[in-house]
């Protein structure tokens, strides 16, 4: 009998091997695992590279979008003070770039952020499957959606009047007003939380529902209020930071540092300093 | 029977194992894919402007190949792992085996089950670059990918007899199994996405009629379609589709590999 065809005895073959060939054979794949695990230390792009070049970590935030990004200087907002944690762990400068264009509109496109702006965008990146297609994204560990804030006690129940500030966060506007009239509740939108405030104190609207990080901001200031998640039918999604797709180098840096930061207790501390520790209940209507 | 079984499926994995070259074509695909083209293509699929990419899918360029490359590798070993049923022809190996007690069937069972093994080893060699191509795998998912890699390796084993049979030289074989691969892997929409946002007519403004009826047509769209439903969690078509047209398959191509296996 020949052995692999090669026109070798199998018992001269045996003789040379002191050892079984089969040991042989699986070191020899073990070895072609390791090396292709490896090709992981080989840098796909230049995108850290760079930012390390320059020294400086340009990050894109709208002008203002409490309690994501303020305008005070104490409390600059929660995910300026997250891109800065990022930075220092990085040995990066952080260079903040706040563009009066992001947010305005509904089309990211007319915000006019590009490349040579920034490294990353913040301040309000939903990370869904829409964002992805256009950046990568890295979750911040907060969460957004529609929430209702209103008076203690108050029942949710048809023929209610509920205030809507849709704002810019690209939540499904069109899905909350069906649910909300086939409910019976009786909708008045509003221009700004500024305006749902007011008409929840003065007895105007039973209820407001509006993104819940603005819904959050509404609680901060009446704590007598009470706050609850909108059905998760209505969609709930990870806030993040938006990286250029394509950006592989910097995203591991970035996911790195956000872990150590996790790890570390500082997003913890941040959450609790901007009032973002979550909503811990969901609506129910009665018929 | 189990014993005759695990002799001839032993006997494909550590055949496979000692040929060199077949694991430097392993290694060398994913590399070629991934690394090169992979890399190479990216910075014209990333964004620029926010808003604006012409790849409006939710992953980069890297990560869409990684799941095809899956594929071609599988497909590669799969089909070169039939060339043993040619090589057991020419040096008597098939003659001995045939003339003994053990069904026919089985015989070939054993073989395409080693020939699977050997295909799906070659599969898990891409999912070491997982980590690199920016995939992140969860082990439910890694056990979901290896179920449809298994499948896909037995149809294409399988398959690749069916080949064999009616192949008589090595030459011919590996012309022949090039001109099939490389046709099946192009057309399966493994390095271009028929896009998911565009319905069926624009689709076919994209493209040319032709190829995307070549691309639906390509059972493979289908393994492929399937592994990136479970590596990147994004289907172009059905996801219940891919793992019922691999079970067919395999089963299909199984039963015509035995049919003529035993006529031989």
């Amino acid at each position: 009998m020949v052995e692999g065809g090669r026109g070798r005895p199998k018992n001269a073959a045996h003789s040379r091997h002191k050892r079984p060939r089969l040991v042989g054979d699986l070191a020899t794949l073990a070895l072609v695992f390791l090396l292709m695990g490896a090709v992981y230390f080989l840098p796909p792009d230049t995108s850290l590279a760079e930012a390390e070049r320059t020294g400086a970590l340009k990050v894109c935030v709208p002008q203002s979008y409490p309690p994501l990004v303020t305008t005070g200087g104490e409390h600059p907002g929660f995910d300026v003070e997250l891109v800065s944690e990022i930075a220092d762990r990085l040995g990066l400068t952080l260079s903040l770039n706040r563009s009066p264009e992001m947010g305005k509109d509904f089309n990211p496109r007319n915000w006019r952020v590009n490349r040579a702006q920034c490294e990353i965008l913040a301040g309000g990146v939903v990370a869904s499957v829409i964002t992805r297609s256009f950046l990568e994204t890295v979750e911040t560990g907060i969460e957004t959606g529609w929430a209702i804030v209103s008076r203690p006690g108050q029942s949710l129940g048809s023929g209610l009047r509920v205030g809507v500030y849709p704002g810019l966060g690209g939540l499904d506007r069109l899905g909350l007003g069906s649910f909300l009239r086939q409910r019976g509740l009786r909708l008045v939108l509003r221009q700004s939380v500024d305006a749902l405030q007011a008409g929840l104190e003065a007895g105007e609207l039973d209820a407001v529902i509006t993104e819940s990080l603005s819904a959050q901001q509404l609680v901060r200031a009446h704590p007598d209020w009470q706050i609850s998640w909108m059905p998760a039918s209505l969609g709930r999604y990870p806030l993040s930071l938006g990286l250029w797709k394509g950006d592989l180098t910097l995203k591991r840096a970035v996911v790195a540092a956000m872990d150590e930061i996790e790890h570390s207790g500082v997003l913890a501390e941040l959450e609790n300093q901007y009032g973002l520790s979550g909503i811990q209940t969901v609506a129910e209507f009665t018929p | 029977m189990l014993g005759a079984l695990y002799a001839i499926w032993l006997r494909e994995v550590k055949r496979a194992l000692r040929d060199r070259g077949q694991l430097v074509g392993g290694v060398s695909r994913p590399l070629l894919w991934v690394l090169i083209m992979g890399i190479g293509l990216n910075p014209y699929f990333r964004g620029e402007i926010y808003g604006e990419v012409r790849f409006v899918v939710p992953y980069t360029y890297l990560q869409f190949l990684f799941p095809a490359v899956i594929v071609l590798n599988i497909m590669y070993t799969s089909v070169q792992s039939a060339v043993s049923v040619i090589w057991d022809r020419q040096f008597g190996f098939l003659r001995e085996v045939l003339v003994s007690p053990m069904p026919r069937s089985l015989v070939l069972l054993g073989k395409i089950l080693g020939g699977t093994t050997v295909a799906m080893l070659h599969g898990c060699l891409v999912l070491v670059l997982a980590r690199f191509a920016d995939v992140s795998l969860t082990p439910t998912e890694v056990l979901q990918g290896l179920g449809l890699m298994f499948l896909l390796s037995f149809a294409l084993t399988s398959f690749g007899v069916i080949l064999a049979n009616r192949i008589r030289s090595f030459e011919g074989f590996g012309v022949f199994s090039n001109a099939v691969i490389l046709p099946l892997y192009f057309t399966s929409s493994s390095v271009f996405p028929l896009d998911p946002a565009l319905t069926r007519a624009q689709t076919r403004v994209v493209y040319p009629e032709w190829l995307v009826t070549m691309v639906e047509l390509n059972p493979l769209t289908y393994a492929t379609d399937a592994l990136r439903g479970v590596f990147l969690g994004f289907n172009q078509f059905d996801p219940s589709l891919g793992p019922i047209i691999l079970a067919c398959m395999a089963a299909g191509f199984f039963a015509v590999a035995v049919w003529e296996f035993q006529r031989a």
